[in-house]
């Protein structure tokens, strides 16, 4: 319960950097970079690395993929320094460019698998846990990625960015250059898609539900990998 | 060291050997370029026809009541003034606006500018039977310029839908365009409208679309 508890703090503490006009640290900073302070950039690495970094881990399960992908999207953040638009957020479009170069990694098939246990937010802090547990925790996970892997990427993609990013809906909606109305409907759709898959599991039944639902808002754009 | 750590270093090395200056202001050379923009633009409408033997200029459209005229400019200036705002001011980020917007402007430029002049049809008499494709022509000369303004004034690379944000550009070019040519052309008959007027926007949107793949997309440092 405490471990629980200590996380949410975490969480809460890691997603409210924002001022009193909602601007959050990455913000200030690239904001400082680009007026000319050259020691900003450290600092603006700080602020996004570990998030873009276990975004595309996730998305690639390629440590070297992953490192070329941030590294990439912060010289790509550097090179438009003389023409970042006075208080614009930085984290969409950080994560818009990160997630372009990864659609791009994906379609050149560059992909080195990675066990489960190596794929871990480097952030959170790792605790040492019985064989027992160990087996169940990669079990479940294996579980959990699967049931992702089978929605559709358009679901999946929202999913990712609200859930396991932490990005607002607004923001959410700015990396993926659509309606903050189709986010949420997106993000419900997963979420209610993997509540009944984890049903199913409890319930131990023998035919699996599928999880795709296409509907109107799932053209399938670009591919992303399971 | 951390993987993270070790990567700190790589990154920071990479963007001190390739130092990019602070920001600095852009309006003088965007302000400038419009200016230049907007003077090669009426230089096309006047030089341009005199070229082929016809008549350049605002000489062209007298045969239009003058009312008419300005009304139906000022439609087009607004649409104008609509579309680009959309596509280069509407946004909190260094992002586009929603593809579903962009899409919006690059179909909807062509459409209302084609049913603005069609709806003037028969309010005046056309003063000469359009013959030729020299409508078509000016509108394909002068939308390049403001094409170029908009994407030196955005000066971006888009990451998510390159082509789409140069299908809008392409599409606000040729409203633009269609301002200057409406200020030449006096004819609104549909079947002129339509090639002379419509086509080329057209034209424009895929051929923005295309440069737009090309030019505004994320390339690899």
């Amino acid at each position: 319960m405490q471990a629980a508890l200590g996380q949410v703090a975490i969480m809460v503490a890691r997603n409210s950097d924002a001022d009193a006009v909602g601007r959050s640290r990455a913000d200030r900073a690239m904001e400082r970079y680009a007026r000319g302070d050259d020691s900003e950039f450290a600092h603006l690495y700080d602020e996004l690395a570990p998030r873009l970094y276990r975004f595309a881990l996730r998305w690639t399960r390629s440590r070297s993929a992953a490192e070329d992908t941030v590294q990439q999207t912060l010289l790509q953040i550097h090179a438009a320094r003389d023409r970042f638009l006075k208080d614009s957020a930085v984290l969409p479009w950080a994560y818009a460019i990160a997630r372009r170069l990864l659609v791009d990694h994906t379609r050149r098939g560059e992909r080195e698998e990675l066990r489960a246990e190596d794929i871990h937010d480097p952030t959170e802090p790792t605790t040492a846990l019985s064989p027992d547990e160990a087996l169940h925790q990669r079990r479940v996970e294996a579980e959990a990625r699967r049931d992702l892997a089978e929605l559709p990427t358009s679901w999946r993609e929202a999913f990712d960015l609200v859930k396991f990013e932490g990005l607002s809906v607004a923001e959410a909606a700015e990396v993926l250059g659509i309606t903050r109305g189709m986010v949420k409907i997106r993000t419900y759709r997963a979420t209610a898609a993997l509540r009944k898959a984890t049903e199913w599991r409890l319930r131990d039944r023998s035919e699996r539900p599928a999880l795709r639902h296409p509907g109107p808002d799932d053209p399938s754009e670009e591919a992303m990998p399971p | 060291m951390t993987h993270l750590e070790s990567l700190k270093l790589r990154v920071l090395q990479a963007v001190a050997e390739r130092p990019v200056p602070p920001r600095s202001g852009r309006l003088p050379s965007t302000v400038l370029l419009v200016v230049l923009s907007a003077t090669v633009m009426f230089a096309v409408i006047e030089w341009v026809p005199r070229l082929f033997g016809g008549v350049g200029g605002l000489a062209h459209a007298v045969g239009r009541p003058a009312s008419i005229e300005v009304g139906l400019v000022m439609g087009i200036v607004v649409l104008a003034l609509v579309s680009t705002w959309i596509s280069s001011f509407l946004r909190r980020s260094m992002l586009s606006p929603p593809r579903g917007l962009l899409l919006c402007v690059a179909i909807g430029v062509p459409l209302c500018v084609g049913a603005w002049i069609t709806l003037w049809h028969g309010s005046y008499s056309d003063p000469f039977v359009p013959g030729g494709l020299r409508c078509f022509e000016l509108t394909l000369l002068t939308a390049p310029w403001p094409f170029v303004t908009l994407v030196y004034a955005s000066r971006r690379f888009e990451p998510r839908h390159p082509g789409t944000v140069g299908a809008a550009f392409g599409a606000v070019a040729g409203a633009w365009a269609a301002v200057m040519v409406e200020l030449w052309c006096p004819v609104a008959e549909p079947k002129h409208v339509l090639v002379g007027h419509v086509l080329p926007l057209l034209v424009l949107v895929v051929a923005g679309s295309a440069i737009g793949r090309r030019l505004l997309r994320l390339r690899r440092m």
